[in-house]
Order: structure tokens, then sequence, then C-alpha cells
């Protein structure tokens, strides 16, 4: 599973084009110490945080691409910060909850 | 490489904006020098956790980073206040982050634990009113 198909499969809204990364499983928090320790390379995160430090902290742990739910956006320094960073970020109007059973449905 | 890299970075207090700028200069010096991924990896985010460490806590400082053949030296050095209990900050969850930090997703204690296990050398000395010096060495 890539970016570009996990985009597809799910109908998400890029607000951010990255790289188009392999992706291998998937990590939700929104408090970032937590993710610095727990998401892994190629992870789609999923998370309602839309600071530049989310875009820091996806970019240090190498985040396969980071998915904000409910339809939730970043400022457009944000997203051009990530873009830069070559990191993918989608919006979705689902939850995460639902989310995380379309992505493990798709990745496993 | 025959001799070691160096470099410094200023680390600004309560810049959140702009941290871990010194650490996203490091990683792309350590793939531009060809470095394994892996190691790589681990020393962007034992980086990243000091640099937001030092903004959060340490009033901002000096990050010094030694890139030699086959590992890389971190040395972050703040401005204070200090750590009262090293022990006890080493311990996961323990934490004296404002709220506001809180609120911005850092503070969860989580920092200086997780810097010990992305690295292979771990040396933290304090001293109250003066600040705080953290050793880092990941190796290959």
């Amino acid at each position: 599973m890539t970016v570009s198909k996990l985009k597809e499969q799910l109908n998400l809204e890029t607000l951010a084009e990255g790289n188009d990364e392999k992706l291998k499983s998937c990590y939700i928090s929104d408090l970032l110490s937590r993710v610095l320790g727990g998401c892994k390379p190629g992870d789609v995160w999923i998370t309602v945080q839309t600071s530049k430090n989310m875009v820091a902290v996806a970019v240090m742990v190498e985040a396969g691409c980071v998915i904000l739910p409910e339809g939730l956006t970043a400022p457009v320094d944000i997203l051009e910060t990530a873009k830069e960073e070559g990191l993918t970020i989608f919006t979705s109007e689902d939850t995460a909850y639902e989310l995380a059973k379309k992505i493990s449905a798709l990745l496993l | 490489m025959s001799e070691s890299l160096k470099q410094r970075y200023d680390v600004s207090a309560h810049d959140f904006a702009s941290a871990g700028a010194a650490s996203a200069a490091v990683k792309k010096t350590l793939k531009q020098l060809g470095f394994p991924p892996d190691f790589i990896r681990r020393t962007s985010i034992a980086m990243y956790e000091g640099e937001i460490n030092m903004v959060i806590h340490g009033e901002g400082g000096v990050a010094d980073v030694e890139v030699l053949e086959d590992s890389v030296i971190i040395t972050l050095t703040d401005q204070g206040p200090g750590i009262a209990d090293i022990s006890m900050a080493m311990k996961e969850g323990f934490s004296t982050a404002s709220d506001s930090v809180r609120e911005l997703g850092f503070g969860a204690g989580m920092g200086l634990p997780n810097i010990k296990k992305q690295s292979d050398d771990f040396q933290i000395t304090s001293e109250l009113g003066v600040g705080t010096t953290l050793v880092i060495t990941i190796r290959t």
C-alpha cells in the first residue's frame, strides 16, 4: 500500500502533497511526546494536531503520511512546510476510529 | 571520514514555531553523508526531544553535534533552571511542563526516557539555577 493508493481507497482529500511513501501500519495519538516514541516509519498517523510541531514530529519519526480526521484542515503555512518536507497530509470526514478500521482492512 | 564534523546550533527559548530546526539540519547532514536510515532516525528523534526540552524548560541553549565515522555525539547545554531530581525526570510520565505546553501536545513526561531509548550512551548532569547538559551518543 502506498500513499497514493490509500488516497484512492479511502477517498481522502489532499491538503499537502508529499512523497508517495510505502505504508506499513497505522498510529493514532495527538500527544506529540507519545508519537515521538511510538509512531514507526511508514505509519499512517491519524491526529488532530495541526501545529508546525506536528509536521516536525511526522518528519522525525518518518510517518508515511498524516490524516486529519473529521474534516479538519491545517493552516496554509503548515501545509507549505509539509510540502517542503515531502510529507503528505490528508483530511477525511471519517473519525479516527472509522479511518483505523478501513486502514486495517487495507493493510492487513 | 578521517576527521569529525562539528556543528553548533542555537536553540531559542519558548520558540515552538522553529523548534526542531537544529534536528532537521542534522538529519539532512547525516542523509547527505550516507548514514543508515535507522541511525539517522534515532539521532533525529533523540535530538528533537532534547531540543524541545530546551525550548520548554531550558530557557534555550546550545546544541553541539559531532559526527564521527560510525557515531554521532550530541551535547545539549541549556541555560537553566536545572532539574531538581534527575531520577524523577527520567521516569516516564513525570513532567513539570505548563498547561500551555501540554496543549501543544508536549509535556507528557516522555522526552528524557525516549532520548535514552534512542541512544547508545546517555549522560545527564544538572545544577539548579545553572542548567542541564545532555550528552547523547548514537552509534551506527
